[in-house]
């Protein structure tokens, strides 16, 4: 059959991940910590009909071969690591990363994943979980009747909080943030939640606000980096390209038909 | 049979590869660095006709005795026989400039390519849609490396910069150390030390280059080998841009539209070819 028809086809694809992208992007325009993604596009393999270089005549050759592609695929679903706005909450637990860094939290099943979402709880043992209870690394360990109101995190990670009964407060913690030297390899697994990959290198241990680490503002969180006018010009594209790909899908029907007719 | 069927059928085999190139285009219309392909033509060979039996004179005579002759060409003159494929011939023209978000991208402004070193050779790319790997190197999307002119570039996010001429800057103060990670806010750049400068090349006829998919391009025997872009030839170098797909979809609408209809036009020729053979049969040759 046509070779168009499939090269169309895969334009189609690819506009449709383009699609899914951009609607996932949507979705998470109020997302704490989210961070954007991009579809990046490849040509596909091309096929060779003629060989340059091979005899035209006995004594010339072919110059230029005759390469057909087979249509575009998505090469890599890119997540754009740019800051957030931070919006205040006043919640005591929630901590936003003005800069660089994750925070490490400690799977259920033991293995550790990577956040920029800070909006955490304090859980009935005092422990400062994620809201889907998984605790934070390294563990911020509150005493049992502290102040709820008097728990403050500086810019460093320095935990402190009050404690009836004694005037200074007392620190508790040393949050760190990790940091890796290609976040862009990062795999995504949901929930705001990042592991770490082959391509994105080990995680690395620092104190927030030193060597260009991000700094803690307690109090706030950081929000979707999505912008919806970016967005809805990538979807008026995305959309645009996928019916000039459904043209050529048209086209080449046409063209079938009319072979078809040939015989009458 | 009847010489203008093929013809007709070979105009339209040969639309239906144009018809390919066409839909190519359009899938990567969104492709970063795509150079659109045009598909171009040539004419079968023409038969030369001439009447059969006849030498091209027509002689008088009286009682026996030639007086005169004229001459009447046997010749009737060229008869076309078709149309075929030739070549894809992919034009270089410069695609727009897009605005990202990544430190990463780099676009080229005027002629040349990207080295890349893949385990098949060298190729060429002028999608600079770029990441670096683990340890720094900076890569393509299908992980291969990225060349300067003193080979690999080895970099850390938020510490190099591109200017127009292609070098690469860096500051010393956080290259030492590889735990050392930078972020965009503190670096000062108070060191900056020249690294390198991408490996731009271009070759000969550009038009002989052969694509390979994933946006790389490798040098044949009739491109020339790949050679470091003159200096006064060096294109721009745009960092936290990317060059767009050239493919302009209102041409490729209206050629494809075109196509369409050559082909329609095709098919009516074969079909009053076969018209006519069915009179001939049926009227004609009736007994």
């Amino acid at each position: 059959m046509l070779r168009s028809l499939w090269t169309a086809a895969s334009g189609m694809i690819g506009q449709q991940y383009h699609i899914d992208t951009i609607a996932n992007n949507l979705a998470n325009v109020n997302t704490t910590g989210f961070k954007k993604n991009r579809a990046d596009f490849e040509d596909l393999i091309y096929q060779t009909i003629r060989t340059a270089g091979t005899p035209a005549t006995e004594i010339t050759l072919v110059p230029v071969g005759i390469q057909v592609g087979h249509g575009v695929k998505v090469a890599a679903t890119q997540k754009i690591y740019e800051q957030g706005s931070l919006q205040n909450t006043n919640n005591v637990a929630d901590i936003a990363i003005a800069g660089e860094g994750f925070f490490r939290i400690l799977q259920y099943n033991g293995t550790y994943a990577y956040t920029r979402d800070g909006a955490f709880q304090i859980d009935s043992t005092g422990q400062l979980v994620t809201a889907n209870g998984y605790k934070v690394l390294p563990e911020v360990k509150l005493p049992k009747d502290f102040i709820r109101e008097s728990l403050s995190i500086s810019q460093e990670g320095v935990v402190t909080v009050k404690i009836p009964g004694l005037d200074d407060p007392i620190e508790v913690a040393q949050i760190e943030i990790y940091r890796f030297p290609n976040p862009v390899g990062l795999q995504a697994i949901g929930q705001n939640l990042f592991i770490p990959s082959n391509a994105s290198g080990e995680a690395i241990a620092n104190r927030p606000g030193y060597n260009g680490n991000g700094k803690l503002i307690h109090r706030f969180l950081e929000m979707s980096n999505v912008q919806a006018v970016q967005e809805m010009v990538n979807m008026i594209v995305a959309q645009r390209a996928y019916e000039m790909n459904s043209k050529a899908i048209q086209t080449s029907d046409t063209m079938l038909g009319i072979a078809n007719n040939l015989k009458r | 049979m009847i010489r203008g069927m093929y013809t007709a059928g070979s105009g339209m085999m040969a639309l239906q590869h144009r018809m390919d190139t066409i839909a190519n285009n359009l899938a990567n219309v969104d492709t970063s660095g795509y150079k659109y392909d045009d598909s171009i033509f040539k004419a079968f060979p023409e038969l030369l006709l001439r009447r059969m039996g006849d030498d091209g004179m027509l002689s008088f005579f009286v009682r026996q005795r030639k007086i005169g002759s004229i001459d009447k060409t046997p010749v009737i003159g060229t008869l076309g026989t078709g149309v075929a494929q030739n070549e894809v011939f992919t034009v270089f023209e410069q695609g727009e400039f897009k605005q990202t978000d990544s430190h990463f991208d780099v676009a080229l402004a005027g002629k040349g390519f990207f080295t890349v070193e893949t385990p098949y050779g060298l190729r060429y790319t002028r999608n600079g849609s770029f990441h670096i790997d683990p340890s720094g190197i900076l890569v393509t999307k299908e992980g291969y490396p990225v060349l300067g002119e003193n080979g690999y570039v080895k970099i850390k996010k938020n510490n190099f910069i591109v200017d127009e001429d292609g070098k690469i800057f860096v500051n010393n103060e956080y290259t030492k150390d590889p735990q050392r990670l930078v972020a965009m806010e503190e670096n000062q750049w108070k060191q900056t030390v020249f690294l390198d400068r991408f490996r731009i090349i271009q070759v000969e006829e550009p038009r002989y280059l052969r694509k390979q998919g994933s946006s790389l391009w490798k040098v044949t025997e009739h491109s020339g080998p790949a050679r470091v872009i003159n200096e006064q030839e060096r294109p721009k170098v745009l960092q936290r841009f990317l060059e767009g797909s050239n493919v302009n979809p209102v041409t490729e609408m209206v050629r494809m539209i075109e196509v369409n209809r050559n082909y329609e036009s095709n098919q009516k020729v074969i079909q009053s070819e076969d018209q006519s053979t069915s009179q001939l049969l049926e009227r004609v040759l009736r007994v």
